[in-house]
């Protein structure tokens, strides 16, 4: 049922956009897991920094505010609400200036996360992304993450529901 | 948030499996929209033979039953309950046997599908998908839409829950 393709391919030096994205990556696992503490805010900030740009376009992420410092707020949200998170990327791929990975994340909710009081129920969530390079940082992130299976597995919506 | 990452990175041949994945998806166009009569599903079995190895494994698609057989039983029923459906393509990116999309799928559900009665709503919904190609045939596939945002747009779960 396709009714439009684009009509370009990435362009851009893949394996550039590939040593980038792998640090991006691998910052976030020397940065974690969340001690007690708040000192990993400061190292989420300083990896952010170094790779997003001010003005990134997110989409798809619950944001209350736009660019990198939305992005750092949410994610700050989420390691405080799940601070024993783990995320396997399944698979990582490079195509000139664009990145694309898909994972799967386990957690557990500890604390308040938007409405949801926190519930202690372990959650595991699949999600894919997309990454969009500019002189070396992020400039744009396409993000899907299956919040239908998230909400059945806290109990916020019925386990009946399907698609 | 400690990080699990993949050893090493997709091979193969980066276009072959670009133009493989782009052959299955215009030709799933061929028959658009779909016609009340039955013809178009012997054609889309016939295609989805073409461009999918019979042991597929598919990831994350609502299939009743798995490989080759499954993923066409999924794509018909799917054409069956939206059968205006339109999949807008606006990013491929591939990356040796790797390719990934990113896409837009606009639809009127018309007829019932899984236990969701027919409810005339239109949608637009988000997704992703990853194929791995291997001989001209996708061996693997995975596909995640928004969900959360669809069952919300057939009514099934209340807007104000958030994620």
């Amino acid at each position: 049922m396709p009714s439009g393709f684009p009509d370009w391919t990435p362009q851009g030096d893949t394996e550039e956009t590939r040593r980038l994205f792998m640090r991006w990556l691998e910052g976030q696992e020397a940065d974690f897991p969340n001690p007690p503490d708040d000192s990993w805010k400061q190292r989420l900030l300083d990896l952010v920094e170094e790779f997003v740009h001010p003005d990134v376009v997110l989409h798809n992420v619950p944001v209350r505010r736009p660019g990198r410092d939305g992005w750092v707020e949410f994610l700050m949200g989420l390691g405080e609400a799940y601070p024993d998170s783990n995320t396997n990327y399944d698979i990582i791929m490079v195509d000139g200036n664009m990145a694309a990975a898909r994972w799967h994340y386990t957690a557990t909710q500890m604390s308040s996360h938007f409405e949801h009081e926190a519930t202690g129920k372990p959650v595991r969530v699949d999600g894919v992304m997309f990454e969009r390079f500019e002189d070396g940082k992020i400039v744009e992130h396409w993000a899907l993450i299956d919040r239908l299976s998230w909400l059945q597995q806290l109990g916020v919506v019925d386990e009946s529901v399907r698609l | 948030m400690p990080v699990v990452l993949p050893e090493g990175n997709p091979s193969g041949d980066t276009e072959e499996t670009r133009r493989v994945f782009v052959e299955f998806m215009v030709g799933q166009e061929r028959d658009f929209p779909y016609p009340p009569d039955d013809l178009w599903k012997g054609r889309m079995r016939a295609l989805v033979q073409k461009y999918v190895h019979p042991d597929v494994v598919v990831r994350n698609v609502p299939v009743r039953s798995p490989g080759r057989d499954g993923y066409a039983d999924f794509l018909i029923a799917l054409g069956d309950a939206y059968p205006d459906g339109q999949t807008t393509f606006n990013m491929i990116v591939a990356d040796g046997d790797t390719v990934a999309s990113k896409w837009t799928f606009r639809a009127t559900q018309q007829f019932a599908h899984f236990e969701h009665g027919a409810s005339g709503q239109k949608i637009e919904v988000d997704g992703m998908s990853f194929a791995r190609v291997r001989n001209g045939k996708l061996v693997e596939y995975y596909s995640l839409a928004d969900k959360l945002a669809w069952a919300k747009q057939l009514g099934i779960v209340d807007e104000s829950v958030q994620l």
